[in-house]
C-alpha cells in the first residue's frame, strides 16, 4: 500500500542519475530543506528521511516497485535475523551459529542472483524448466552489492552482540540511505545512529560549507577532470581496438584509464560525503591520495578504504583465524597472511563482476601484495648503510609510486576482452 | 616563500573552490549550449 502510493508520486517525477542529472539536484535542495526543517523533531525527522529515500530510489532508472519490494523484503529479513541474534532468542551455540549463517548465505544468494547474468539465467532456466540458454532478461538491481556489505555486517555484528540501539526505521535508513545507496561508502550501523542521533541536533550553518566545498571537488572531478580524461581511455567509443594500437599508445591509454577511474569513483565518493553532510551525517572516507602511495599494499589501504575495510574485517581475518587452527600452518605466521590475502583478493575479484578476467584481476592485485610482503621481510634484514639511506630517501618514494602506479594501471588490462589482454601481454612479454 | 604559505594555508581552501566552480560552470555551459564538449560518462561503480 505504501510502496503503491510512493510509486504513484514517483511516476509523476522524472527519473534521474544520482549526482550528475539536473533533476537529482532540483530534489536534494528541497530534500535539505524538509530535512533540516524536522531535525528538532526526532520521529518525524526518521520517517521523513525514510520517505526521501524511498522516493530518490524510485527516481532512479530502472528502478520500480519490484526493486523497491526486493530491497524492502532484504532488509526485513536482515532486520529479523538481526534482532532474533541480538535479543537471545536463541540460546544455544550451534542454533545461533546456524541463523547468522543462513542469513549471511541467503544475503549472499540475493546478491549473486542479482548480480550476476550467469546465475539469474541458470536459476530461471532450472525454475521454468526450459532449456534454451539467456532466455530470461537479466535484471541488475542497482546497489544490491552495497546494500549485501551492509546487510551481511548487520548479521555478523548482531551475531557478535555489537549493535547498539537497534530500531527499525533507523536501520531502513541505514540500508538504503540515498547518497550512499548506488557506490558507497560502507558505512558500519552503529555510526551510522550515532550519525543520525547527531544530525539531529545539528545546524545547516555548521554543515553547509564543508558539505558544499565537498560537493564542487566531486563536481569538478566528475565534469571537468573525468570529461579531460574519458577521450584518451582505452574505453572511449573512438579509441580504436587494442590490437591496433602500439605498445605505448596502450600504456598512455590504460594510464588515463587508471586516472580516470579514480577521479571519477573519488568524484562519487565526494559526493556522497557531501550531500550526506548536507543533510547532517558524516559517512566514511573511501580515497586518501592511493595514486601517491609507495607500494599496491598502501595502494590498497587507502583505495575503497570502506571496502577494503569490510574485507578486512570479514574475510581476511576470519581466514586468518580459520588457517591459524591447522597445527602445520602455525609455525608459518607469513604464510598465513599471504594466502589469506590471496583468497580476499579473489573474492574482491569476483565481486567486481563475472567472468575470469575479474578474479584474475582480484588475483594479481593479491600476489602484488604478496609480493610487498616478502620484500618487505627480506627488507628487515638488511643491514648496509647506504641501502638503508636509500630506503628512507625521497628518490625510493617516487620510485615506489612509479611502480605502483604502473602495477595498477597495467592490471586494469584484466578488465578487458581475452583478446585485448593476449595481445597485449603477448607484445609485452 | 614563507609568506606565500602562509597566504596559501589562509587563503588557499577559497582560491581552490573558486577554480573548481569556474571550471564546473565552463563544462556544464558547454554542455547545456551544445558545444564540441566530450560526453560525460557514466559513473565507473555504478554497475559494480
Amino acid at each position: 500500500m505504501i510502496l503503491e502510493s510512493l510509486s504513484h508520486i514517483a511516476h509523476w517525477l522524472p527519473s534521474t542519475v544520482f549526482f550528475s542529472d539536473l533533476p537529482f539536484w532540483g530534489y536534494f535542495i528541497i530534500t535539505v530543506i524538509l530535512i533540516r526543517s524536522v531535525s528538532g523533531h526526532s520521529r518525524v525527522r526518521d520517517f521523513l528521511l525514510l520517505a526521501v529515500n524511498l522516493l530518490m530510489l524510485m527516481a532512479l532508472p530502472r528502478f520500480d516497485t519490484t526493486e523497491l519490494t526486493i530491497y524492502c523484503g532484504l532488509a526485513v529479513f536482515t532486520y529479523v535475523v538481526g534482532y532474533i541474534l541480538l535479543g537471545d532468542f536463541v540460546k544455544n551455540h550451534t542454533g545461533r551459529v546456524s541463523l547468522g549463517a543462513m542469513g549471511i548465505i541467503a544475503v549472499i544468494l540475493a546478491l549473486a542472483f542479482f548480480k550476476y547474468r550467469i546465475v539469474q539465467e541458470v536459476v530461471i532456466r532450472d525454475f521454468s524448466g526450459s532449456d534454451r540458454g539467456g532466455v530470461a532478461k537479466f535484471v541488475f538491481l542497482i546497489g544490491i552489492s552495497y546494500a549485501s556489505f551492509k546487510a551481511i555486517h548487520f548479521i555478523i555484528e548482531s551475531y557478535k552482540k555489537n549493535i547498539q540501539n537497534l530500531r527499525f526505521i533507523e536501520f531502513l535508513n541505514y540500508l538504503m540511505f540515498f547518497p550512499s545507496f548506488v557506490s558507497g561508502p560502507i558505512s558500519r550501523y552503529n555510526d551510522f545512529y550515532e550519525n543520525s542521533a547527531s544530525a539531529k541536533g545539528s545546524r545547516l550553518r555548521d554543515d553547509l560549507l564543508p558539505g558544499v566545498k565537498r560537493i564542487f571537488h566531486g563536481l569538478f572531478k566528475k565534469f571537468v577532470i573525468t570529461v579531460i580524461l574519458f577521450p584518451h581511455t582505452l574505453i572511449h567509443p573512438k579509441t580504436p581496438p587494442v590490437s591496433e594500437l602500439a605498445l605505448w599508445q596502450v600504456l598512455m591509454g590504460l594510464y588515463a584509464y587508471a586516472l580516470y577511474f579514480y577521479f571519477d569513483f573519488s568524484g562519487y565518493t565526494d559526493l556522497a560525503i557531501g550531500t550526506a553532510r548536507l543533510l547532517g551525517f558524516k559517512l566514511p572516507e573511501n580515497f586518501n591520495l592511493p595514486l601517491l602511495k609507495k607500494n599496491i599494499q598502501k595502494f590498497w589501504a587507502n583505495w575503497h578504504m570502506s571496502l577494503t575495510g569490510w574485507l578486512t574485517d570479514y574475510v581476511y581475518w576470519p581466514l586468518v583465524r580459520r588457517l591459524r587452527n591447522y597445527e602445520m600452518l602455525r609455525k608459518y605466521p607469513l604464510l598465513i597472511s599471504n594466502t589469506a590475502i590471496v583468497l580476499t583478493f579473489f573474492l574482491c575479484g569476483a565481486w567486481h563482476g563475472e567472468g575470469v578476467n575479474f578474479i584474475l584481476w582480484g588475483m594479481y592485485h593479491g600476489v602484488g601484495i604478496v609480493i610487498v610482503n616478502l620484500y618487505q621481510k627480506w627488507k628487515r634484514q638488511v643491514r648496509h648503510p647506504l641501502a638503508l639511506k636509500y630506503y628512507s630517501s625521497f628518490l625510493s618514494h617516487c620510485i615506489g609510486v612509479a611502480l605502483t602506479f604502473n602495477y595498477f594501471a597495467i592490471g586494469l588490462m584484466f578488465l578487458f576482452d581475452a583478446q585485448d589482454i593476449a595481445s597485449v601481454f603477448g607484445r609485452l612479454f | 616563500m614563507k609568506s606565500i604559505n602562509q597566504f596559501w594555508k589562509e587563503h588557499g581552501g577559497l582560491i581552490l573552490l573558486t577554480f573548481e566552480i569556474f571550471w564546473v560552470v565552463v563544462f556544464l555551459l558547454e554542455r547545456v549550449s551544445g558545444g564540441g564538449g566530450s560526453a560525460i560518462p557514466q559513473f565507473v561503480y555504478v554497475n559494480f
